[in-house]
């Protein structure tokens, strides 16, 4: 901070990792009304809540263990080395709060650590929580209108800040053992935000079981629409706009890129510091969100909830590889992981009578999965990353997506689901679901302003004004 | 008394945590995790609560006006 340029780039740095949380935010509206017009009348207020309540229960507990985990458990740990030393990430760390950058007041951390740190590492924490946010609201989706809120809330701590942390210290940091060893490629998070969500939510569907009146006897399924259609075109109209964030938030914006000692050429950096640029993933989130909601289109024949999901879908299809991929291959990518989850999402539905309500496993899970395997082929020889000669594979992806969705997606949510169920606290109790979960917890409005009314006119009547 | 910075002036490379009461982040820390899991447990008894009374409230003629929509 003692230069002209030297300040410039740090807080430059500071203020775009800001303006990515802000961005970033608009997500988590985006779920939330989406949620909301997808769920019934007698169940909006349970469903706002459930995924409202997330906010503050990942955001603490991703700064009292989340954020050290992702800088602790890079090599597993016992695949590739130990457990990391990350003093600057340590919740009891005095780089967590504010600090001047100067001199340390323990020997816990270096005057260096302080230097780097002191202005980023709020920012970065900010940046990454607020994927943690998305990850936990992806499942909050899928299990509406029949988990209990504290079934949910153990989840979203479980995935928003343990299960995504630890594949984002494995696949989505420079020295994670994935790229190291499988050559893993996931820039833009197909498979360590989504794919992992996707998973963790198909485990409590199939724990949960569908709503009432969701399949008939026949085993057909009944098709629960949205009551707002408004609100669910909105809802994810802000979902993609938040995801410009978080694109850009999985950028580093200024990084020396040429790895010969005597030469320095600044660029934008991928995840693992591999160069791209900010116009070079611009174009392809767009054009991967196109080829999405084109085959979204198509497939549902106009419908408009899987057009707006695939354009969703679209994107995170192509999210792996979307900092090398050419437009067009993005955007026919977008569209075939939009057909891929589409045919997947009703197949499971129709076979093992999954009641995704929002379809997340499928835009999210099974297209998160089909963008890291896709990446393989087309990215098939790239470097995984500037510091480790692995290369991308077709195999390697294939292997990086089943720890995704399956290892640390479905796995550990299972078994959190099957304690939960075990001491039944999994589901809503059956009266209260068919009552109306807003009804029973004493949050029907309607029936308040009705109370109001009546004793306003009593009011009224008692001062003889009617 | 100062709970933490005195003065602006000076080197301001001398100048770390600018929070009050450093060395106390670890029980900051504790006090906050007893805080995460006692909300947790306070909140899954009173859902439960809820839910039993509700369970209570919501059979035979109750429930079936539950779902005619109609009030209680």
């Amino acid at each position: 901070m003692d230069t002209d340029i030297g300040a410039l780039t740090v807080i430059f740095t500071e203020m775009y990792y800001w303006i990515t949380v802000v961005f970033m935010f608009l997500i988590h509206i985006g779920f939330c009304m989406y949620e909301v017009s997808a769920s019934r009348h007698k169940n909006h207020l349970h469903t706002l809540l459930k995924n409202t309540m997330l906010i503050p229960l990942v955001t603490i507990t991703f700064f009292f263990f989340g954020w050290w985990i992702y800088f602790a458990l890079p090599n597993g740990p016992g695949i590739t080395g130990g457990l990391i030393s990350a003093p600057w990430a340590e919740p009891w760390s005095e780089l967590m709060g504010p600090h001047m950058g100067g001199k340390p007041a323990t020997d816990a951390v270096t005057a260096d650590d302080t230097i780097l740190w002191s202005r980023l590492n709020g920012v970065f924490w900010a940046a990454f929580l607020l994927f943690s946010w998305t990850a936990a609201s992806i499942v909050s989706g899928a299990v509406i209108e029949r988990v209990r809120s504290s079934a949910f809330w153990l989840l979203a701590v479980l995935v928003g800040s343990v299960t995504w942390v630890i594949d984002a210290a494995w696949g989505w940091h420079p020295d994670g053992w994935m790229i190291q060893v499988l050559g893993y490629h996931d820039a833009y998070a197909s498979g360590v935000i989504h794919a992992i969500a996707g998973g963790s939510a198909l485990a409590y569907l199939y724990l949960l079981g569908p709503r009432i009146g969701k399949f008939r006897a026949d085993g057909t399924p009944r098709d629960i629409r949205p009551h707002n259609p408004w609100l669910v075109t909105i809802g994810l109209f802000l979902i993609y706009t938040g995801f410009w964030g978080f694109y850009a938030a999985c950028n580093v914006p200024i990084f020396d890129v040429d790895v010969a000692d005597d030469r320095v050429f600044y660029s934008a950096t991928n995840i693992y510091l591999g160069p791209t640029t900010l116009s070079a993933i611009t174009v392809n989130f767009l054009m991967s969100l196109s080829g999405g909601m084109l085959a979204g289109y198509v497939l549902s024949k106009g419908d408009g909830f899987w057009t707006y999901s695939g354009g969703l879908a679209g994107i995170i299809a192509a999210s792996a590889g979307n900092d090398l991929y050419h437009p067009i291959q993005a955007m026919i990518i977008g569209g075939l992981g939009t057909w891929f989850m589409y045919k997947i999402h009703y197949f499971v539905e129709r076979r093992f009578k999954i009641d995704d309500a929002v379809g997340a496993v499928a835009v999210h899970g099974y297209a998160g999965c089909f963008g890291v395997v896709i990446a393989g082929f087309v990215l098939w020889g790239y470097p995984a990353s500037p510091t480790y000669d692995a290369v991308v594979t077709p195999w390697g992806q294939f292997i990086g997506a089943v720890i995704m969705f399956w290892v640390l997606g479905f796995i550990p949510a299972f078994i959190l689901g099957w304690i939960c169920k075990a001491s039944g606290i999994l589901r809503i109790p059956m009266a209260i679901e068919l009552a109306g979960l807003d009804r029973a917890e004493g949050l029907d409005r309607a029936a308040l302003e009705e109370d109001i009314r009546t004793a306003e006119q009593e009011e009224a009547r008692a001062a003889g004004l009617v | 008394m100062s709970t933490g910075v005195e003065s602006w002036t000076g080197n301001i490379l001398d100048i770390g945590p600018i929070y009050p009461f450093v060395g106390s982040e670890v029980i900051l820390w504790v006090v906050g995790m007893v805080l995460w899991i006692a909300w947790h447990i306070w909140q899954g008894r009173h859902e439960s609560i809820v839910y039993a009374e509700d369970e209570q409230k919501f059979k035979g003629e109750e429930l079936a006006k539950a779902l005619r929509g109609e009030r209680s």
